[in-house]
């Protein structure tokens, strides 16, 4: 029996963020997993986490009037998640591994419990610290070291998803992880930021 | 459900249902000084999407409603259309005044174009974009003046340009950045500006413009902000504009209500933040 098996299930997100490779070699072991919820769980979770962090950094609290709408925009972001998985997942998976894709699907979201954390703590800031102490201690910079380690963090994860759950050689799957970043960062960028998109472009290569 | 799930859930139930109650439209009463109608103004706003924001026009709109905002110009990256939709959903609920706008980023600088009906092209000179906005019968602010802005607002843009952010967000962050400000401010004679760049973070309205028109609606905000009458305070008391409105406003009583600051979290609101944020934690980590 794995460790994986004796877990809760409720703690594998953390197994898997302080453990990936292990984790994940584990959890691909266990039995499928069926059921309708499967692939929209994680990603439910994620959004609505997200669409929480809205509200607590737009008007200091939860408010129905801000977490719902807020949810539904940021569901944009794990559909792109998932838009992005598909077009990396390798064709021959299902067949080699009897892993659906729903469950690939639920794996993946598995892995974003650093993003999880940092939107957590973003809430805390923004609901705790008057707004000029937040500004403060949640700005550009503070954006830049953060974010700039959880996306290595994340990409060491994910890399670890796509070698074992996909079951790919580790050149394979930084393939995949380097085709999935660039699919949805991309996506991403011009849905939440596109406005200034060819401006900042000819800004920073002059082109 | 195992216990942990209904911690979770029970917590955010009880935090949703706090902080919905306690959520609340906030208005201020009218107030004329010196045959003004003084309002409230937010001239930098983004909404989702295209702009990095994180609220929808709608959404917006509501957000200015609970911040004693009378007026808000959305001004999105290098277009109006969203600026158009948040301008018909407050019509419809008899929300704030919104004014179409436009943040022109162009890669040697940035402009608001406020009270514009198309978008305003970014592959040209400020000067040029300046005269693009008038055109339309709109005004330019330079925002977040910051120094490595200031060549693109040449000899000739500077003899266009209606007014500038003397007061940003940036401010109370980089004291740097707001000796630049002012510095800026102080290149020509500018109508003064205090805007929250709002992207969703913090209150809306942090930094705002009070604005003496004729009345509230997108026209006389213009007319106002194109004749100088606006009046700036920042958190220390420090006053930028007209000078006359200046001691107009430091006269009355009424005024100085109408400049507090957001009033402290209510019990509801602390109950809706500290369960909140409990139970996203238990739902991150243990769901």
């Amino acid at each position: 029996m794995t460790s994986a098996t004796l877990t809760p299930r409720s703690l594998h997100g953390l197994r898997v963020m302080l453990r990936p490779a292990a984790s994940y070699q584990e959890l691909t072991r266990l039995p499928a997993v069926r059921g309708k919820w499967l692939a929209v769980r994680r990603p439910l979770l994620f959004a609505f986490v997200l669409g929480c962090t809205v509200s607590f950094a737009a008007s200091g609290r939860l408010t129905l009037r801000v977490v719902v709408p807020a949810t539904i925009y940021a569901a944009l972001v794990s559909v792109i998640e998932v838009v992005a998985l598909m077009a990396v997942r390798p064709r021959a998976l299902t067949t080699a591994t009897s892993q659906s894709f729903s469950r690939s699907v639920d794996l993946f979201f598995t892995g974003f419990g650093p993003w999880l954390l940092w939107l957590l703590s973003f809430a805390a800031i923004w609901s705790f610290a008057s707004p000029v102490n937040a500004f403060r201690w949640s700005g550009p910079r503070w954006d830049l070291y953060v974010v700039g380690a959880l996306a290595l963090w994340s990409g060491y994860i994910d890399f670890c998803f796509f070698r074992y759950v996909f079951q790919t050689t580790p050149q394979r799957a930084a393939r995949c992880l380097l085709m999935q970043r660039a699919i949805s960062w991309t996506l991403a960028v011009i849905i939440f930021g596109g406005g200034p998109l060819r401006s900042e472009i000819v800004r920073s290569f002059g082109v | 459900m195992n216990s942990t799930r209904w911690l979770a859930a029970g917590l955010i139930a009880v935090s949703l249902i706090a902080g919905t109650f306690s959520d609340s439209v906030r208005r201020n009463p009218t107030l004329v000084l010196g045959g003004y109608r003084v309002l409230s103004a937010d001239f930098h706003v983004h909404s989702f999407p295209l702009s990095w924001a994180t609220l929808a026009p709608w959404d917006t709109v509501l957000e200015a409603q609970r911040h004693c905002l009378d007026a808000i110009a959305i001004t999105g990256h290098n277009h109006v259309w969203v600026a158009k939709v948040g301008s018909w959903f407050s019509h419809q609920i008899g929300g704030p005044t919104v004014l179409v706008g436009e943040e022109i980023v162009a890669p040697t600088y940035h402009l608001l174009a406020i009270g514009i009906d198309h978008t305003v092209d970014w592959k040209q000179p400020a000067a040029a974009a300046i005269d693009e906005v008038h055109r339309q019968g709109g005004v330019a602010i330079a925002p977040h003046p910051l120094f490595e802005y200031w060549a693109a607002f040449d000899a000739n843009a500077m003899s266009k340009l209606d007014s500038a952010e003397v007061l940003h967000p940036l401010a109370y962050v980089r004291p740097a950045a707001y000796v630049q400000f002012q510095q800026f401010y102080a290149r020509a004679r500018l109508t003064a500006i205090g805007d929250s760049d709002y992207h969703g973070l913090g209150p809306l309205g942090m930094c705002r413009t009070y604005v003496f028109a004729r009345d509230n609606s997108p026209s006389a905000i213009v007319d106002a902000l194109r004749a100088g009458h606006t009046v700036v305070y920042d958190r220390d008391g420090r006053s930028y504009g007209d000078p006359d409105l200046i001691r107009l406003a430091g006269q009355d009583s009424r005024f100085e209500a109408l400049r507090s600051d957001e009033p402290p979290a209510s019990i509801l609101v602390t109950l809706s933040r500290v369960s909140g944020i409990a139970g996203l934690f238990v739902l991150v980590l243990f769901v």
